[in-house]
């Protein structure tokens, strides 16, 4: 009976979260096609680029091939994964000023055919000629260039590499342990190598714009095309397109020229300085925004749960990844609501409270000489004060003033009775549970939203406390960034979604990106993935 | 923007002007733990407040006596004698934390309807308070330091929770006592509280739960000892894991059972000589302890343990059956309520004379328990 019971539960449950992800048809993409070079320079080119999507940091450099009669050429290249300083001498350079030292019979033998160009012109070290297109891209990907020559049907692959250096941040906010120690830099194109090393495929794209009459500022804009949305992606552009301003400082104000939500308190978009975490959000449909100068690529569109998501919870077990989350999620009501509910059961609700811890409190707040409310406000200032000023300060006198101001001047207040004991615990545990979560412009925004709780409650008790938290439910189930809902996977709820967001099942678990962000290609992996023994 | 101005403009309009109405800061309430209840020999109201010094409370060695303070003030009625109250107590009596009535015996005797009048009209005080009825002053047995380091009214309050632990007194909550005023037929009992001398010269005097104090719907009318309480508590299935004790038969070895578990079911008829009652008591229930005569060993029979458990059962509920049809002629056990889903028709016309009907009543008992376990290893019993 009970068993059967089970039995129906699970199979109602396995109904459920089937019927989300049923609609989700893998596209067809053969990574494995060949397609051959025709021969003819601008076709093959046309070839390169359509592979590529048009990507702004594709460079396609063309050159004459100083033979008789000339001979158009190309070299193609990743701008951001190349070492231009080797292309240059060892590949253009060859090609175009080697003509000088060398006599006509000379220069008719060398560049007589491709093996000869080859061997006797080209001073790269690794060179390989590429028949198919697939090849072709995959050197491109790696860093190398590609050397077309016209009515040649192949091209010439160069190994210009960037050498693997670590010219790259250690990403500050978003520190882990066990995963890679990449942050983005202010470079944009170092940037964007980084992306272009997680991610060898010739569906990155990335498109170049320019913002800002007078700054001129960068952005490349990027997503993996057939993943991410093309609705999406083309609001996106419109949006960035329309911002008519003489300068941008940094990505956060990008962000707010293009929000869906200008006026709210909750920023609709998100930022990560981790080229993994980039990736990651890239590859389930997102759209990045890197601005030359800022070390953080903006997302967009962003949902309620990548705010309570570190890159941490991918590189540990699942099982604590999950107890991390939860006790995020715990974290935003004790922020939003731990101060406000002291103040309301102990100036209006007095009976709710245990007996005992009621004349404890009333015990420790004997001789407090403000209302509870006031003394809340005042510690709630103290602690964001200190916080603001740990910030501003180099980070060895940080440490000073979180000494200073945490333990001696809270001690002395509480001694000298200017504060409750219990009210100490409250801010104090508050300002804890809040550093749980990772640090974004969602956690900033509660904060505030924590002092209007606590004025509602001083002022109305529980009543208060359950109306403010209808209007920031009501507000955040209204937002919507980039048209896709701000609350997923919570409104419109979403099982599917939720394995990943709110808890992180093994990696196998999580097969499908989320339907309300990515339109048709909702497939990631397969299906079967569960590693079993042997039978 | 016009509008966003205004919806602020409301905002900040509502916040103001309720002016944080009926905000009240946790520490200038007097939190009121017990109610004591008696009347002068002019016939006033006599109440007698214990509130909480929450400064000693939290203090790290407070002496026993400062963490309570005893208030008095007499009135023409309760309310009034409260509203005394708080012209001597300086802060707002706080009535929600109230965790013991007490009410005294020539109060009781009188009838309680009209103290309860104003508990149940109060907003703040709760149907869950224990009440207690009291041979002696209330002030007396609330000025009670104990060891415990706990206020007197708090221990009372544990006192009733852990009544189980005998099941040989009941103490009722307020809401049992408002059902049993408001209602005539309904009867009602609770537990008489004493205050005993210190029982060694460096101890503090003590609390003690010695009877069941029985009224007839609001007025006392006696007392049941411990025998009559456990057979009480039997068939309104009050009982919790106690202890009963018998003599076996065979061996004459004193036995302890302890009760895990008691149901007992009624079953309410009416025949043409009146009415009657069968009572089903099923007991589970553990050997918990056997003191062997001459410290000799036999081997325990359960069989007829449980025979004879039985027997001891039934004559515990006999006994406060007894107490109830022949010496109160009171229904406190609320058979009427039985008898009322059962016959609702007949029970219309029996209604007002129910307590004369119920002591005519005829009762049949049924026990079956069960020993479950020995709880005997094989040394013990064996010395």
């Amino acid at each position: 009976m009970n068993n059967s019971l089970f039995q129906y539960i699970k199979e109602a449950l396995k109904k459920v979260v089937k019927k989300e992800g049923s609609q989700n048809q893998e596209v067809p993409y053969n990574f494995n096609e060949v397609k051959p070079f025709t021969g003819s320079l601008e076709e093959d080119i046309a070839l390169i680029k359509n592979a590529f999507k048009n990507s702004d940091d594709l460079v396609i450099r063309k050159l004459f091939l100083p033979t008789r009669p000339i001979t158009r050429a190309a070299v193609i290249f990743l701008e951001s994964i190349v070492n231009r300083e080797c292309l240059v001498n060892s590949v253009i350079y060859p090609l175009q000023q080697g003509i000088g030292e060398r006599t006509i019979t000379e220069r008719g033998e060398l560049y007589k055919s491709i093996e000869t160009i080859i061997e006797g012109v080209l001073s790269n070290n690794n060179i390989y000629y590429r028949k198919g297109l697939q090849e072709a891209v995959a050197d491109i990907l790696l860093g190398n260039g590609l050397l077309l020559i016209d009515s040649y049907s192949g091209v010439i692959s160069t190994s210009v590499g960037k050498e693997p250096a670590r010219e790259y941040a250690e990403p500050k906010t978003e520190r882990v342990v066990r995963g890679s120690q990449q942050g983005f830099v202010e470079d944009a194109m170092v940037n964007l190598s980084l992306l272009r090393k997680n991610l060898k495929t010739p569906r990155l794209v990335s498109k170049k714009l320019y913002i800002g009459r007078e700054s001129k500022t960068e952005l490349w804009v990027v997503y993996i095309d057939e993943i991410a949305d093309n609705a999406i992606v083309e609001e996106l552009l419109k949006r960035l397109k329309r911002i008519d301003v003489d300068g941008i400082i940094g990505s956060n104000q990008i962000e707010e020229y293009i929000s869906d939500a200008p006026m709210n308190i909750f920023n609709t978009s998100f930022f990560t300085e981790r080229p993994d975490r980039l990736q990651g959000m890239l590859l389930e449909g997102r759209i990045g925004m890197i601005c030359e100068g800022t070390p953080f690529a903006s997302v967009v569109p962003a949902v309620v749960a990548d705010y309570f998501i570190t890159t941490e919870d991918y590189y540990i077990n699942s099982y604590f990844a999950t107890f991390n989350r939860l006790i995020r999620y715990l974290s935003v009501f004790v922020l939003l609501f731990f101060p406000a509910i002291y103040i309301a059961i102990s100036t209006f609700h007095q009976e709710m409270i245990p007996t005992r811890l009621a004349l404890t409190l009333a015990g420790t707040r004997a001789g407090v000489p403000y209302p509870a409310f006031v003394e809340a406000l005042l510690m709630e200032i103290a602690i964001e004060t200190l916080r603001e000023a740990g910030t501003r300060l180099p980070a060895y006198i940080g440490q000073t003033i979180s000494i200073v101001g945490a333990l001696i001047i809270g001690q002395a207040a509480v001694e000298a009775g200017l504060v409750s004991p219990a009210v100490v615990i409250v801010v104090a545990t508050t300002a804890i549970f809040s550093f749980t979560l990772p640090f974004t412009n969602f956690n900033l925004s509660l904060r505030l939203i924590r002092f209007f709780n606590m004025a509602l409650a001083a002022t109305l008790g529980i009543y208060g406390l359950m109306t403010g938290a209808l209007i920031i439910a009501l507000n955040l189930f209204s937002l919507r960034s980039l048209g896709v809902p701000f609350m997923l996977p919570f409104g419109p709820i979403s099982l599917e979604d939720m394995k990943d967001w709110v808890l992180r099942l093994p990696a196998w678990r999580i097969t499908r990106r989320s339907k309300h962000i990515v339109k048709g290609n909702n497939q990631r992996k397969s299906d079967n993935l569960k590693p079993s023994p042997p039978s | 923007m016009k509008r966003v101005k205004l919806a602020i403009l409301i905002i900040i309009v509502t916040l103001l002007t309720t002016a944080c109405w009926s905000r009240r800061e946790i520490e200038n309430l007097g939190f009121v733990l017990g109610l004591g209840v008696s009347k002068t020999e002019t016939g006033l109201f006599s109440i007698v407040a214990q509130v909480a010094n929450p400064g000693f409370f939290v203090a790290e060695a407070p002496e026993q006596r400062d963490i309570y303070t005893i208030l008095k003030a007499e009135g023409l009625t309760v309310f009034d004698a409260l509203r005394n109250l708080s012209m001597i107590s300086g802060r707002r009596l706080y009535l929600s934390h109230i965790k013991a009535l007490v009410i005294n015996e020539s109060i009781a005797k009188e009838g309680i309807g009209e103290i309860i009048g104003f508990l149940v009209q109060d907003m703040e005080v709760r149907l869950e308070i224990d009440v207690f009825v009291t041979k002696q002053a209330p002030e007396e047995i609330f000025d009670t330091p104990n060891t415990l380091g706990l206020i007197p009214a708090l221990v009372m309050e544990i006192m009733a929770v852990n009544y189980g632990a005998s099941s040989k007194v009941y103490v009722a909550e307020l809401h049992e006592t408002v059902e049993a005023v408001n209602n005539p037929v309904i009867n009602y009992v609770t537990g008489l509280l004493e205050k005993l001398p210190a029982p060694s010269e460096n101890e503090k005097a003590m609390f003690h739960l010695t009877q069941i104090a029985v009224f007839d719907n609001d007025r006392l009318a006696g007392y049941l000892g411990f025998e009559e309480g456990q057979g009480f508590n039997f068939i309104t299935n009050n009982f919790k894991n106690a202890v009963i004790v018998f003599e076996s038969k065979s061996s004459g070895d004193l036995l302890s059972i302890e009760v895990l578990e008691s149901t007992a079911k009624v079953k309410p008829k009416l025949t043409d000589t009146g009415v009657g009652f069968d009572i089903k008591l099923k007991v589970r229930a553990n050997v918990a302890e056997r003191v062997p005569k001459d410290h000799t060993y036999w081997e325990l029979d359960i069989e007829e343990a449980t025979l004879q458990l039985n027997s001891v059962l039934e004559e515990k509920m006999a006994l406060a059956m007894k107490a109830a049809q022949n010496q109160y002629q009171i229904d406190f056990f609320n058979l009427s309520r039985y008898f009322y889903r059962a016959y609702p028709a007949e029970f219309k016309e029996l209604k007002d004379d129910w307590n004369k009907v119920f002591s005519k009543a005829e009762i049949n008992y049924e026990v079956e328990s069960t020993l479950l376990h020995s709880a005997l290893n094989q040394n013990r019993g064996r010395i």
